[in-house]
């Protein structure tokens, strides 16, 4: 994105963070897909991921005075979108040591860690979708952010090390380590 | 052999993300979100006057700190080097006393109307 157009979308980010409400509505329109993209990809369709989504852009609003304006507002909000992500994932994790009602990531994780119940050659895709799903979600938040940036969004080594604030050597590693663990969650699909 | 496992399991993982991405929230969330933005900005009313008092106190702080560090170093080393009964700040507003223990009978004598030596307490 070239300089100029960077400095109009400030300046729509700058007039939304003051009470513009056609701005913040173009806003939405101009970057709710890259949004949706990562969180739906982190957290799963649901309440959450809407929660998350809507708190992205309420961050992007309050960050704006430290803003630097040395990365694109794509950039900028994507990577507000994993954090506030993380954020969600870490929450879960706490509600479901501490209060234990509902699915949180340790029962995904077990679910998903028994080949025995899933891939049977009747399943559709779909299906096949809810195992990876449920196989990604079992990742803990930062695993899954670099699976999500490397292999769905397909963002080089280095883009995700800027999105996520880590050398590129960590996203390397932590990539390395998550796909070893899916790959022995979703190996008994890929061996029939 | 290992190579095109791993890439096969790359591809199922990527195929099967794709299969459930979604690239927008479900209608509607541009009004949600627009609501969310306005009750948020209501609810903090920023800047409000006690965030800048904050902000200001939170500058001001390490300037006090150091200015009270300062002098209660040059305090202490006046203390030591000299006789003066007067406090460096006493000095440093031009209150200093002579260092006579006479001036205080003034104070004795202002407070209770009686000369130093004449104590008020038991002088019965």
């Amino acid at each position: 994105m070239d300089l100029e157009a960077n400095q109009a979308e400030r300046a729509l980010v700058a007039r939304a963070a003051v009470g513009d409400d056609d701005a913040f509505r173009q806003l939405v329109r101009a970057h709710e897909s890259a949004v949706a993209s990562v969180v739906i990809a982190m957290l799963g369709v649901g309440d959450d991921a809407e929660d998350v989504g809507q708190e992205t852009f309420v961050r992007l609003l309050r960050a704006l005075p430290t803003y630097r304006g040395d990365s694109s507002v794509r950039t900028f909000i994507t990577r507000i979108a994993v954090n506030a992500s993380l954020d969600m994932i870490a929450k879960r994790k706490r509600s479901a040591r501490f209060i234990r009602l509902g699915t949180s990531d340790d029962d995904i994780t077990a679910t998903a860690s028994d080949p025995s119940s899933e891939f049977s050659s009747q399943h559709d895709r779909q299906e096949e979708a809810n195992i990876v799903r449920r196989a990604v979600d079992s990742l803990d938040g930062k695993h899954r952010a670099v699976v999500v940036l490397r292999v769905l969004e397909e963002r080089s080594t280095k883009e995700a090390a800027e999105l996520l604030g880590v050398p590129e050597g960590t996203v390397m590693s932590r990539l390395t380590r998550a796909m070893k663990k899916l790959e022995a969650i979703l190996r008994p699909k890929i061996d029939r | 052999m290992n190579e095109p496992t791993k890439r096969s399991v790359e591809q199922q993982i990527r195929d099967g993300l794709n299969a459930s991405r979604q690239d927008g929230f479900a209608a509607g969330f541009e009004e949600r979100a627009l609501s969310r933005w306005k009750a948020e900005r209501a609810a903090v009313a920023w800047p409000t006057t006690l965030s800048l008092i904050e902000y200001r106190a939170q500058r001001l702080l390490p300037l006090a700190v150091a200015a009270s560090l300062i002098l209660a170093v040059y305090s202490a080393r006046a203390g030591t080097d000299s006789n003066q009964q007067s406090s460096i700040v006493a000095r440093a507003l031009g209150w200093s006393t002579s260092g006579d223990p006479s001036r205080s009978s003034d104070l004795f004598e202002s407070i209770y109307g009686l000369p130093q030596s004449e104590s008020p307490v038991g002088g019965r």
